[in-house]
């Protein structure tokens, strides 16, 4: 039983040093790179979640082979999933792989770079995370609305009151601005919102999508989202860009320790 | 006046190649970027933003970034036989600006998506990453003429790191205003997707220089295909938008 048990931890200890030498290699992690790239590259050649029929139209006898293939819907594809899983699986075993050597350097006094790298690697992860949250925990609606219409979905309730156009004196659009009342789970925010200027309320943003003006009838569609992945997205890409810019703005150390070594 | 800086920057090129022209290489870029600085002045000034709304002034404000960056390089040493293949790159993306149609070179009242700091902050950025991204192809270049040449090499891997922090922070602008003005950070619309193909093939020369195996024409190699990666990202992609007949939130 005990000889059995050793076995297994053995054979643990084994698969896990095998998968951190490939995981952690550097020309691994560059190649893993270089084929996420390519795939990203292929959904840009199809239009993707575009209507049934107009694929139909366009693609006639291709569209259910490609269909098939997931080339219309691409970046939910496992084939893209599973590329963007391992690609984070790589960051989080390269950061760990890295740890002990980089706190070895910072307690050495290397410098601001050798944390700055461990804390691009950390940002990714988070970025990532960020991102897996939003696909599985997102959520969002349109909603089109008449001037004092009001609709309501779940939780959630949108009543637009007032809808101008702020023109320039050329007559060009300088602006749309809608006058609305937003509840959420209960609490009421009322305001102007305008283009790139949303309304948010617990964690529901409402910004103005599209406008239109028929039979003199003025319709207003607004976009409501709640995206709890968003502030870590941008919290990691913030993280990201300043360890980034310590490590290649201070150069002493920048790459000390580096030279042809893997991880 | 956008003419006369080209005019300029073509004798500037030409300076760079003169083998005896090497005490008026410096000033003669200093001039160009002088020129180009009020040539850029004047277009803000009558548009009432700094030129970032549309390709062509983009392509001006990349030229001018390009030129200071290179400028920089000079002062602190940076050879003039070097230099010469940024200033030919430099000189291509002005030739682009110049070349564009009446149309796309008038100025019109900004579209009120297009007004938002984050958009600024996104070009403006990304106008920098680009610009250390055409002096790296102006590095490669050398490096794949003289590859034992290991300033060139040096060059080549500094100035993609120049890049990194600013093409981070240009798509991380571009999410925030994405967010604010159309409700998702991250849509893969065909601009947003190359734009990331362009943030990771930028890792592949910084994870791979280390390695002793891709530091010479490898590597020029990689910053060559990553400056065409920002030329396809900017000028290409409303081409393949038109081609495939995508949909794409980005026809500025």
């Amino acid at each position: 039983m005990t000889e059995q048990l050793e076995r297994r931890r053995h054979l643990a200890r084994r698969v896990k040093r095998t998968a951190a030498r490939l995981l952690g290699r550097l020309d691994g992690a560059a190649g893993l790179t270089a084929l996420l790239a390519v795939a990203v590259g292929l959904g840009t050649l199809f239009p993707q979640g575009a209507a049934p029929d107009a694929l139909a139209t366009r693609y006639g006898e291709r569209t259910a082979i490609l269909n098939a293939l997931g080339l219309f819907r691409w970046y939910e594809t496992p084939v893209v999933v599973l590329l963007l899983g391992m690609w984070g699986a790589h960051t989080v075993t390269c950061t760990l792989l890295r740890w002990r050597g980089i706190w070895r350097g910072v307690r050495q006094g290397k410098g601001e770079a050798t944390w700055a790298t461990l804390g691009t690697h950390l940002a990714v992860t988070l970025v990532l995370l960020g991102g897996w949250l939003t696909a599985s925990q997102g959520w969002r609606a349109d909603v089109t609305l008449p001037v004092g219409g009001m609709a309501a979905l779940g939780p959630v309730t949108v009543r637009l009151d007032a809808f101008t156009v702020d023109r320039r004196p050329d007559g060009s659009v300088r602006d749309y601005v809608a006058r609305v009342a937003l509840t959420v789970d209960g609490t009421v925010a009322e305001r102007e919102v305008r283009i790139n200027a949303p309304l948010v309320r617990r964690g529901v943003r409402l910004l103005i999508l599209r406008y239109a003006e028929t039979d003199e009838r003025r319709v207003v569609t607004f976009h409501l989202s709640r995206d709890p992945g968003y502030p870590l997205v941008v919290a990691g890409g913030t993280l990201l860009a300043l360890c980034a810019a310590v490590t290649f703005y201070l150069p002493p150390e920048r790459g000390a320790g580096a030279e042809e070594r893997d991880g | 006046m956008v003419e006369t800086a080209y005019l300029l920057l073509g004798v500037a090129w030409c300076v760079h190649l003169w083998p005896a022209g090497r005490r008026f290489a410096l000033p003669a870029l200093g001039l160009t970027l002088a020129a180009w600085t009020v040539a850029l002045g004047q277009r803000a000034a009558e548009a009432g933003h700094w030129p970032l709304a549309n390709r062509y002034e983009f392509a001006l404000t990349l030229t001018w970034m390009t030129l200071g960056l290179i400028l920089l390089l000079e002062a602190e040493g940076w050879r003039r036989g070097q230099a010469a293949y940024a200033v030919a790159v430099a000189f291509g993306l002005a030739t682009y600006a110049v070349t564009r149609s009446a149309d796309q070179k008038a100025i019109a009242p900004l579209l009120p998506v297009l007004r938002s700091p984050w958009l600024q902050l996104h070009a403006l950025t990304a106008a920098l990453a680009y610009a250390g991204q055409a002096v790296a192809a102006g590095a490669a270049f050398d490096l794949l003429r003289h590859p034992d040449d290991g300033t060139a090499a040096v060059m080549v891997r500094r100035m993609v790191g120049v890049s990194f922090p600013w093409l981070t922070l240009s798509i991380l602008a571009g999410a925030i205003w994405a967010e604010q003005a159309w409700g998702r950070y991250w849509g893969w619309d065909p601009k947003e997707s190359w734009a990331l193909i362009l943030w990771l093939w930028t890792l592949l020369p910084l994870h791979l220089a280390p390695l002793r195996r891709w530091r010479e024409r490898r590597l020029a190699m990689l910053a060559l295909v990553n400056f065409a990666l920002v030329i396809f990202t900017f000028v290409g992609v409303p081409w393949l938008v038109r081609l495939v007949r995508l949909e794409s939130l980005h026809g500025y």
